[in-house]
């Protein structure tokens, strides 16, 4: 077995839905496992004042990006539109989302 | 109360029926939330004062100053069109007044600002009306305008 295939296998337990931590994003009638990251940011935009934001990322399988309609994800009953991939080259993407 | 924040409460006065904002502040340092946006923030830019020894006919020395007060909107939209509409509303609501100040001589447009940030979960974007507002005093007497 190679590195590439121990880590395809490790890959299967992280985006385990039933009893891991990952968890079933929707696109068209597809369901993706992923991680969804939504954490909390300050932006700088006005002059004075901060505008409260947050950094949605969901991240997936790279063998999953296929799966992905339209660019649209639907998680946690909300409609995002993925405006970027950052895949790390190791079998994962991350998306980067805007509320839709 | 000096004259700059008269003005400024002038200003406000003038602007605070400008539609589709749902938050209306003079100089918010405090975080804007989501459910603040869209909002509009006075911001205080800058002043340059320049002294007239001899003043006006039989009056003391003044300052003739130009206050730059600026006019953010915030919102989260992709809809860039609505930037547009909040500076010709602003452009509007303020130009209209433009002589009728008590407490300055003229206003007059300086410049038209837009930012856009991408980073979070949605688009941010921003448009600044900044506008130069032209007062006199008496010197060191700067809570009173002498128009």
């Amino acid at each position: 077995m190679t590195l590439r295939d121990t880590i395809s296998d490790d890959l299967m337990t992280f985006y385990d839905t039933s009893s891991g931590f990952a968890e079933v994003a929707t696109s068209g009638s597809n369901e993706i496992a992923g991680h969804f990251f939504n954490d909390f940011e300050s932006n700088d935009l006005s002059d004075y004042a901060e505008v409260d934001d947050s950094d949605p990322l969901f991240r997936i399988r790279e063998s999953d990006l296929t799966n992905i309609v339209n660019n649209e994800l639907t998680i946690r009953s909300v409609n995002y539109e993925v405006i970027q991939q950052q895949p790390n080259n190791e079998g994962e993407v991350i998306l980067k989302l805007h509320e839709a | 109360m000096h004259n700059r924040e008269k003005i400024i409460n002038e200003i406000a006065a003038m602007i605070n029926a400008t539609p589709n904002v749902t938050t209306f502040a003079i100089q918010q340092t405090r975080p804007f939330s989501d459910a603040q946006l869209p909002a509009q923030n006075i911001i205080y830019r800058s002043e340059n004062a320049t002294y007239d020894e001899y003043g006006a006919m039989g009056q003391p020395a003044a300052n003739y100053r130009t206050l730059q007060v600026g006019i953010e909107f915030i919102e989260k939209n992709t809809d860039y069109s609505r930037l547009d509409d909040f500076c010709e509303d602003i452009e509007q609501a303020i130009l209209a007044n433009s002589m009728q100040g008590t407490n300055y001589i003229s206003i007059e447009i300086d410049s038209t600002e837009y930012e856009f940030n991408a980073v979070g979960d949605s688009v941010l974007q921003k448009a600044v009306v900044t506008f130069n507002v032209n007062y006199r005093v008496a010197d060191g007497v700067p809570q009173t305008a002498i128009n």
